[in-house]
């Protein structure tokens, strides 16, 4: 039993440490204390202001959402909620203290979702990704608010003030919030909100144009919803057909007062009639083929259109508004006849089936018809003349083939245009010692003291030719170097030994010689005359120079510049190696020339 | 009074009288300084200053937003307990429960018993045995920092594929474990038997 004497004891020493104290760890346990509570009350405590957004529809928003302003985050939902009334929802957002600004009144915030329309894609971030809200703020000065209603559509952010307007439509026929405003196929607002008024007689459409003042919130202005329209008369709207509706506008008058409620049109106006064409009236027992847009035919070129068709008054006939393009007004006389042209005419005989059809449109919608006799046809007529609508046409009708001048509608009325032909000039050259072929192509114009107009350029002899060169016109054709050529600036003038039978020649008194630059035409057959204003030509040096901004094609050699003051011809399109001139009519050439008939 | 004492060096059983103020006493053959007078007092004090701040940093680690991911525009924000909750929400039951009792339930649990035997003293020493034992076997399977370092690799590996920020809980978190695993530390089991020690204050 070894007792504790065989134990052996510590060894005991004394140490500089004193009484033990306090542990200085309570102070490390105090600035625990202190750091709970701060990261408890500052989980409480967020800078910024909290606002309500009241919505009909929350789209799946949720707490922890963002607010973003043009794609920043300048919030966050904090709560979602149903209103007491079951009404809609009340969004709690808060607001980054930075962006205090946005709530303010006029704001309008909106939920971001997707959008998958054939025309638009938009939010589409969000089909994968969170909803959010987006703000658009409103004009800066007003007072901070609160709450505020949200808005169901997302809208394009616009910088510029835009203006709203009204439209009533008798039918929304499918309009949807957020669809484009356009104009001449541009969008020039967006649809804002779409309701039926208080008696539910009509669609109240709002509409936000992106200007202001807005040049189509003037009298005048036309809306209508364009849809597709597919009739065998007309095929319109077809972006509409995938693309969804949308409002089209039609602006009126420029410098009006500013009117923000409008009266839509139930339909999308007919065309747009340019100014100058002549309206008449047809008169049938019954309506044939008379219906709105079908084209009304001269030899089956389109001259114009049927506008309206109706009952007269007394409901003995069919009358129909025919529109005649300002062109061709001086086809139409008092003895002109128009009958209807069904599609295509097939007769059955012994001899087999004859077919005689028109262009495919017509085949399916049909075309008036329209002659003018060549004996007494009569005085031009004005608009309002009466015309019988015949079912059928007389066969000596269409042999009528009277001689009347056509001319532009940007020339004064009864000046025609001028009836240029196409030329060529070909010759051979040695290359390497074989035979190669050049040729030059442009328009010339032969007038009647049996001269030839045309681009210097196009008659410019080649020194390398061999064998000379070939002038083709008229399907004639000359010896260049036989030709007496009188060169003058830009342009030549041959002298041509015969005048072909079967051609109109110009009138050599309307060739004028400009003192300064004026509205002129360039004119190629077959193609619409192009305006060019006088602003756009300056002088130098006795020639024109056309701005750059104005495309001319290379291959307008010879086209003709007629003058639209008085359909006089001024001068030529001269391309010399690809660069475009406005050649003029020498002073030489006017008084060379024997006075001679008016035009 | 003598006491038998082991050296926790080598083992050592000696005789350790009473100290007085400002002894101390060695080991008789390694040297080791194996008692201070009043070393168990303050072992306690400072093993319950740093329970009590590990007790405060609790309550924001585990209900303050511990991590923040925001992915294609969805925003989540948990924090352990909404993570916890979440996770039995979406039926992962086991995963749950288990990240609930190990990362929520045991931690306290051992701050709170690391505290009551710091502080209540006079408590019966039966009781004080029982509740060290329960003590260490919570201190054994609480995995508050296991977490973190889950927390970590998460915000190394997933960082790339999805924002992912970490919240103010995270701090807490950190300085909780800190103070739990000091307050451990600083925890001499001696004091649970030795209430012969003398009162500081005399």
């Amino acid at each position: 039993m070894s007792d504790s004497s065989s134990i052996p004891e510590t060894r005991i020493e004394s140490s500089r440490v004193a009484s033990p104290r306090r542990s200085l760890m309570w102070l490390v346990t105090f600035i625990c204390i202190l750091i709970a509570l701060l990261l408890s009350f500052g989980q409480f405590w967020e800078p910024g202001s909290m606002i309500r957004i009241t919505f009909k529809q929350g789209h799946g928003l949720k707490p922890g959402d963002r607010l973003r302003y043009r794609g920043i985050d300048v919030g966050e939902v904090e709560r979602v909620e149903i209103r007491p009334e079951l009404e809609g929802i009340r969004v709690h957002v808060r607001l980054e203290s930075a962006a205090e600004d946005l709530a303010r009144e006029g704001s309008q915030f909106w939920i971001v979702r997707p959008q998958l329309r054939l025309n638009q894609l938009a939010g589409l971030e969000t089909v994968v990704g969170a909803k959010y809200l987006a703000v658009q703020p409103g004009p800066g000065d007003g007072p901070y608010l609160r709450n505020f209603t949200g808005v169901e559509m997302p809208l394009a952010l616009v910088d510029e003030e835009t203006t709203q307007i009204a439209v009533y439509f008798r039918q929304g026929y499918g309009l949807s919030v957020g669809d484009p405003v356009r104009f001449r196929g541009i969008g020039v607002g967006e649809v804002v909100s779409i309701e039926l008024d208080k008696n539910l007689q009509r669609v109240k459409v709002t509409a936000r144009l992106f200007q202001h003042p807005s040049p189509f919130a003037r009298p005048g202005t036309q809306y209508w919803i364009e849809r597709p329209q597919l009739s065998v008369t007309e095929v319109r709207g077809l972006e509409t057909l995938v693309g969804g509706q949308y409002l089209a506008v039609q602006p009126g008058v420029a410098d009006g007062p500013e009117i923000l409620s409008f009266e839509g049109l139930e339909q999308s106006p007919v065309g747009l009639l340019p100014e100058g064409g002549l309206e008449v009236v047809l008169e049938g027992e019954r309506r044939h083929g008379l219906r709105v847009g079908v084209p009304i035919e001269y030899r089956g070129v389109v001259v114009g259109k049927i506008v309206s068709v109706s009952l007269a008054g007394d409901s003995t006939r069919v009358e129909a508004r025919a529109w005649i393009e300002p062109a061709y007004r001086s086809l139409v006389c008092e003895q002109t006849r128009f009958w209807n042209q069904s599609g295509f005419d097939l007769s059955i005989g012994l001899t087999g089936i004859k077919l005689d059809a028109e262009a495919l449109s017509s085949i399916a919608m049909g075309s008036i018809g329209m002659a003018t006799p060549e004996k007494d046809p009569g005085d031009a007529v004005h608009t309002g003349f009466r015309f019988r609508f015949f079912a059928k046409p007389d066969d000596s009708w269409l042999k009528w083939s009277p001689r009347i001048a056509v001319g532009s509608h940007l020339l004064p009325e009864g000046v025609s245009l001028p009836d240029p032909q196409r030329a060529s000039v070909s010759w051979q050259i040695r290359r390497l010692g074989f035979r190669s072929s050049r040729q030059r192509l442009g328009w010339v114009l032969w007038l009647d003291d049996e001269r030839l107009l045309g681009p210097r350029e196009l008659f410019e002899p080649d020194a390398a030719a061999i064998e000379g060169m070939g002038l083709e016109v008229m399907g004639l054709r000359y010896s260049l170097t036989d030709l007496p050529a009188d060169q003058q600036g830009d342009l030549s003038i041959l002298d041509m030994p015969e005048t072909p039978e079967d051609i109109i020649p110009f009138p050599s008194s309307r060739l004028r010689v400009p003192t300064e630059p004026e509205d002129v035409l360039m004119f190629i057959p077959g193609n619409e005359p192009f305006p060019i204003v006088a602003s756009r030509i300056t002088q130098v040096e006795g020639q024109w120079v056309l701005a750059p901004s104005i495309p001319v094609p290379p291959d307008k050699q010879g086209a003709l510049l007629i003058a639209v003051k008085d359909g006089a011809i001024l001068g030529m399109v001269s391309v010399i190696e690809d660069e475009v001139h406005l050649a003029l009519i020498h002073e030489a050439w006017i008084s060379n020339s024997p006075e001679t008939s008016k035009p | 009074m003598a006491e038998l004492l082991g050296c926790h060096c080598c083992g050592q059983v000696q005789n350790i009288p009473r100290l007085r103020p400002g002894e101390r006493a060695r080991c008789s053959r390694c040297g080791i300084v194996i008692r201070r007078y009043g070393q168990t007092v303050r072992s306690a004090d400072r093993s319950a200053a740093a329970a009590v701040g590990a007790l405060a940093l609790y309550v924001p680690a585990v209900s303050l937003p511990i991590l923040e991911i925001e992915r294609l525009g969805h925003h989540y924000q948990s924090s352990l307990i909404t993570g916890t909750w979440d996770l039995i929400q979406h039926g992962n039951w086991f995963v749950g429960i288990v990240v609930f009792l190990f990362s929520i339930v045991l931690p306290i649990v051992k701050i709170v018993l690391l505290i009551d035997l710091s502080l209540l003293r006079w408590s019966p020493k039966s009781y004080r045995a029982k509740t060290y034992q329960w003590m260490e076997w919570a201190g054994r399977w609480s995995m508050m920092d296991v977490l973190l370092l889950a927390l970590l690799v998460m915000l190394v590996k997933v960082g790339s594929m999805v924002s992912f920020y970490i919240g103010p809980a995270v701090g807490a978190f950190v300085g909780c474990v800190v103070m739990s695993l000091m307050a451990s530390a600083f925890f001499d089991p001696h004091a649970i038997w030795n209430d012969d020690t003398p009162s500081p204050t005399h």
